[in-house]
């Protein structure tokens, strides 16, 4: 995982979005926009534009 | 007295940490000048000391997103502040050390005095090491669980030894440890020599935030110019520097764990899978938010009735053992009256506190604003807006204060400006008494009862009405803070109950203390523009009434309702419903209702007491025969009559819209710190109500 720079971008890796973690989106929002992202440790709720910063390579395609 | 401090990440356990340390002896107030909360209280030392313990808001890093961290990096950077820590106590939360140490590492460069408590909030956690961490930090560590009760005393005696003996360690981390970039170490050391201030990360954190920061406020214009001219990127340092942090303490803290719980937040929990599912999570939260809804609604009733019950004889009593005088008049119908009007509010502000503190505090509310905040974005609102709206259905009041909870400024504000549109529980019996006038009980298509879908109708206008402006507001306020979503969900948990209802006692108090006293002046002017009236007015009214009653051998008790009829018309109420009659004439209002209207801004209510008072009804089975002698009003002609479908709607309509509340006025005021957001609210919904309810009586007639 690597995070593009932006102005969220010190809030994102504060909040524990950091380069080299895994990550998984659990579940959109009902009604889109959002998703949640589920991290090594702990869940953060994202809408899409901020998801876009997070530039993942795919290391399984299905979480089981 | 020492000034101690609880800073750490949202989700630490520090708030829970706080209240077990303080106990009861807490309070909550604002921050000077932000719309923070502040909560403090004293803690006693098992020395029999006592320190000024403050919960600072939860923060992710230095590097602030929000109004509430802003302030936290104002505290900590400048000395002169009076809320500037003699000493800190960091709390992290044991499972969550690969983020919560970040704050500490950033904190630790401003050499304040500090000691750090791992919590074990999750009682499964294996111990960490604390020796590791001390050495990483350079300060006292404890290991400690907040849920258990001797643990709190373990907090106590390592602050204690920590404060009273002065025992930090001083750092060893300072910046020299973080290689500066050249363009770094450039904008620092001109910082320093243009401002005196020789801490390095202190004028760092002036580089990257001279546009808010107070101790770079007398620089503010020369850091600007010279942030632009010299080779600083803002944004890549501030990066770099987490990334720094990142790769002090991550190894330590992997070095920490026995056990690999690596993807274990890889999944939903099971409740998860269902609190927030597509279609399930929605159903969930409507069925949520009705039983809340139902409890402000229903429940609030009972001690609401106590209440006004409670006033009501209180009154009687004062009434026959003052004397009759104004003094006493003031009293009773001034002050007493005004005070039951500011205590009704109570319970239902107590009963939404209790269940949205009980929804905050066990992990749904995040989870819910994470649903709807799509929705509710596209009207500029925010996710827990709903809830606001929601709660608005019973009462406006306990809704705006519920807005406290929307981090945004700008989603918070629009919140609390459109929350009084949607119909509350105050004006249901004006509904009730000029429903009947729009349209005949009848059923519709069999099914529809023809004066419930009008009740219904005037609901949805609400609703749409606060939606639409909500949109509009959005796009003419100007936005101080870029709108975004990054929430953290936090496990679920057992609400601490003491926390609770704390916090909610807290609420109740700081309505009664800030709005109570503008509902008390506008009590006692409203009875004294409805008890007096120019020169001898009333009196005359008086004997006016008397000789009628007279004439027409009226008994003791119709009697006394006419008169208090004419003195109504003759008082200063009554001459400003004349007054503006010409101005509600278009609207089909004559000046009875204009009186009313000006007696109904008390509270929407009120209305119905009034027009009951005009048309001389006791104050038994009221509105029933309020609809009679309503139906049987004649317009100046004598023939029409007043009360045709197309007044009721204009008058219907305009109180779906009008901000019939000086409560609700109170509230917005005290919510916003200023008269400007409740001068703008009052206007811009009377207009709406005004052309509203004209457009609905020109279609109707």
């Amino acid at each position: 995982m690597e995070i593009m720079e932006g102005p969220l971008t010190p809030r994102l890796l504060a909040m524990g979005v950091t380069p080299r973690s895994t990550c998984v989106i659990l579940q959109k929002a009902p009604f889109g926009g959002a998703a949640i992202l589920g991290l090594d440790h702990h869940q953060i709720a994202m809408r899409d534009e901020e998801l876009a910063y997070i530039i993942v390579d795919l290391v399984k395609d299905k979480v089981s | 007295m020492k000034n101690v401090a609880l800073v750490g990440n949202p989700n630490s356990g520090k708030s829970t940490l706080f209240s077990k340390l303080t106990g009861v002896r807490q309070k909550v107030s604002n921050f000077p000048g932000v719309t923070v909360e502040k909560k403090s209280g004293m803690l006693r030392l098992p020395s029999g000391d006592e320190v000024m313990l403050t919960d600072l808001p939860g923060t992710y890093s230095l590097f602030p997103n929000s109004p509430e961290e802003r302030l936290v990096v104002n505290i900590l950077t400048n000395d002169q502040d009076p809320h500037y820590p003699d000493f800190l106590v960091y709390v992290a939360d044991v499972s969550q050390l690969e983020r919560h140490l970040l704050l500490a590492m950033q904190i630790r460069q401003l050499d304040i005095p500090m000691c750090f408590i791992a919590n074990m909030s999750d009682l499964a956690t294996k111990a960490v090491n604390a020796t590791a961490l001390e050495s990483l930090l350079q300060v006292p560590v404890v290991v400690v669980s907040a849920k258990k009760p001797e643990d709190i005393n373990t907090v106590k005696s390592f602050i204690q030894d920590n404060i009273l003996r002065g025992n930090h360690r001083v750092s060893e981390l300072t910046l020299s440890g973080y290689p500066l970039q050249p363009a770094e170490k450039e904008i620092i050391e001109a910082i320093g020599e243009k401002t005196g201030i020789r801490h390095g990360y202190k004028a760092k954190l002036m580089a990257h935030h001279g546009q808010w920061l107070d101790i770079a406020a007398p620089y503010k214009s020369w850091l600007e110019a010279e942030v632009a001219k010299k080779p600083f990127h803002n944004m890549e340092s501030q990066v770099r520097e987490v990334n720094y942090w990142y790769s002090r303490f991550l190894p330590v803290v992997q070095g920490l764990k026995t056990d690999t719980e690596q993807g274990y937040q890889s999944r939903l929990t099971n409740t998860d899978k269902i609190v927030t599912h597509p279609v399930f999570g929605p159903i969930l939260f409507f069925a949520v938010m009705f039983f809340v809804f139902q409890a402000i609604y229903a429940w609030a009733s009972y001690p609401m009735d106590w209440i006004e019950g409670g006033f009501s004889a209180v009154s009687t009593w004062l009434e026959s053992v003052l004397p009759a005088h104004f003094l006493s008049e003031l009293f009773i119908h001034g002050i007493v009256a005004g005070l039951g009007g500011v205590l009704v509010f109570i319970p239902q502000i107590v009963i939404l506190f209790l269940l949205i503190n009980l929804l905050e505090e066990s992990g749904y509310m995040s989870r819910a604003v994470f649903m709807f905040d799509q929705i509710m974005r596209k009207f500029g609102l925010n996710g827990r807006s709903m809830v606001s709206l929601i709660s608005s259905g019973a009462c406006a009041i306990p809704a705006i204060m519920s807005a406290r909870t929307i981090s945004n400024p700008k989603e918070r504000l629009l919140t609390i400006l459109v929350s009084p549109f949607i119909s509350c529980s105050a004006r249901l019996p004006v509904y009730a008494v000029l429903v009947g006038f729009v349209v005949p009980d009848v059923m519709v298509w069999r099914i529809f009862n023809a004066p419930g879908l009008v009740f219904m109708g005037l609901y949805l206008l609400g609703i749409l009405a606060a939606l639409v402006s909500a949109w509009v507001f959005s796009k003419i306020i100007r936005s101080g803070e870029p709108s975004s979503l990054v929430l953290e969900l936090p496990a679920y948990k057992n609400p601490d109950l003491r926390n609770v209802w704390l916090s909610t006692r807290d609420k109740a108090m700081s309505f009664v203390r800030e709005a109570g006293k503008v509902i008390l002046v506008i009590s006692v002017i409203i009875w004294a523009l409805s008890s007096f009236g120019p020169g001898r007015a009333l009196e005359t009214a008086r004997v006016q009434a008397e000789n009628e009653s007279t004439e027409r051998a009226l008994a003791e008790k119709e009697t006394q309702l006419l008169i208090s009829q004419y003195q109504l018309e003759a008082s200063y109420a009554g001459r400003l419903g004349k007054f503006i009659e010409p101005v509600i004439t278009p609207l089909g209002f004559d000046w009875k209702i204009g009186i009313a209207l000006i007696t109904s801004f008390a509270a929407r209510e009120v209305f119905v007491g009034t027009m009951a008072t005009i048309y001389s009804i006791g104050q038994e089975d009221e509105t029933a025969t309020l609809r009679e002698k309503m139906k049987k009003e004649k317009k100046q002609d004598g023939i029409t009559p007043m009360y045709n479908p197309a007044t009721a709607l204009s008058l219907l309509l305009f109180y779906v819209f009008a901000l019939q509340c000086m409560s609700t006025l109170a509230v917005t005021r005290k919510e916003t710190g200023s008269w400007k957001w409740p001068v703008i609210q009052f206007a811009f919904m009377g207009v709406l109500a005004y052309v509203s309810a004209w457009v609905g009586y020109v279609v109707m007639s």
